[in-house]
């Protein structure tokens, strides 16, 4: 493979990465809404 | 029977991200999720993260008693000593797998009603989850919009599915405007069924 | 008198009659709201704080003190983050305890004879001083 095939393949692979860690933090960052089945101890309502 | 109040509300996905500051004006954390019991709806409080991009969450959470104000920019807390530890709001045995966003909304005689979307909180002396908002299922007739169901003041307790009453398809809105009122007259509806 | 009259003004110490520093911001403390140091520049020894205290008086064109020495380095915690500017209000968010966005901080009128704010100026508010409960890195919190 020429030098050029060598760079296009790493610039692929870095935005492959890139792509991924913005996927990640933004599932990451996405809030829930947590249900809790059983009263907290020591919670008077 | 009292005439529904008007009430304030607001969406769970508008208090996620939301700043965590004291009030000298100092920035805490970031809320993460919205905790909540699942019987009655009362809020229990918020998990938290530090803020910026690439944040982590945090070994504390906001309890509900912590929090001073929670507005439409902020949530504000006295300082930083009313945090709790996460695992003291909500033990992680309870909380993996337990958040709502994406469940089924069921009605007790058995329609699906479609996903939820988001949740609605009415905010007062405490928070409460009343409603939800879903992408409606083809069982609503405004299959594949985004509407509003009322929740009952005393929410079974559930598992996997989330089960409403079937007379909250009667009080679906489609803009929150109109679903504070939905509620009062949904709630006044399964009171005289009750007595 | 509003900061952004205020700023730039000289500070001239009365016994040698020289100019010494010029003012170049403001560090307000809450509780009740005032001003609490002067932040200044120019200056030829290595402190740029002044405490309000220290400041024999404030008047249309120039500040004045008694003696240098009063211009010091700051002393505590606070007085750090004060003079690395994390406190500065201009331009600070401001949030009301119900958690409520009210625009951020243009100008500040304050009493040049006691230090006290009376006003806070934004965009599209004026906020009485007494409001102001709390000012930190993040925001100013004033009260409903």
């Amino acid at each position: 493979m020429d030098w050029w095939g060598w760079v296009i393949l790493a610039l692929v692979i870095i935005a492959v990465l890139v792509v991924l860690a913005v996927v990640v933090q933004r599932r990451r960052r996405r809030g829930g809404v947590i249900g809790l089945n059983e009263p907290r101890r020591g919670d008077s309502r | 029977m009292t005439t529904p109040t008007p009430m304030l509300l607001l969406r769970a996905s508008e208090v996620t991200g939301r700043p965590v500051v004291t009030l000298s004006g100092e920035l805490v954390a970031e809320i993460k999720d919205v905790v909540f019991e699942r019987s009655g709806g009362r809020i229990a409080g918020f998990t938290l993260r530090n803020p910026g991009l690439f944040s982590r969450s945090r070994k504390d959470s906001l309890p509900w008693v912590g929090v001073h104000g929670i507005g439409r920019d902020a949530v504000m807390v006295a300082d930083e000593t009313v945090l709790i530890a996460a695992n003291e709001l909500a033990p992680r045995k309870q909380s993996r797998d337990a958040d709502v966003l994406q469940d089924r909304v069921l009605t007790d005689n058995g329609r699906d009603l479609g996903r939820v979307v988001d949740v609605v909180l009415h905010s007062g002396t405490s928070l409460d989850v009343v409603g939800y908002e879903i992408e409606a299922s083809e069982a609503l007739g405004t299959a594949g919009r985004h509407v509003f169901i009322p929740l009952p003041d005393t929410v079974a307790v559930s598992g996997e599915n989330l089960i409403v009453p079937a007379a909250a398809t009667e009080f679906v809105s489609e803009d929150l405007a109109g679903f504070g009122a939905a509620v009062g007259a949904f709630r006044a509806r399964l009171r005289e069924g009750a007595s | 008198m509003l900061f952004s009259q205020a700023r730039k003004r000289d500070v001239v110490n009365t016994a040698t009659a020289t100019r010494v520093a010029r003012v170049d911001g403001f560090v307000v403390l809450p509780g009740p709201a005032r001003v609490a140091l002067l932040r200044l520049g120019k200056v030829s020894g290595a402190g740029t704080l002044l405490a309000w205290e220290d400041v024999r008086g404030f008047g249309p064109d120039a500040v004045t003190v008694a003696t240098d020495a009063v211009i010091r380095p700051p002393r505590d915690g606070l007085e750090q983050r004060a003079e690395d500017n994390d406190l500065e209000i201009l331009g600070k968010r401001v949030l009301t305890e119900r958690g409520m966005e009210l625009g951020s901080i243009t100008d500040v009128d304050f009493d040049p004879e006691t230090g006290a704010v009376t006003t806070l100026i934004t965009k599209t508010e004026t906020l009485a001083g007494q409001r102001m409960i709390g000012l930190g890195g993040y925001a100013v919190v004033v009260s409903d």
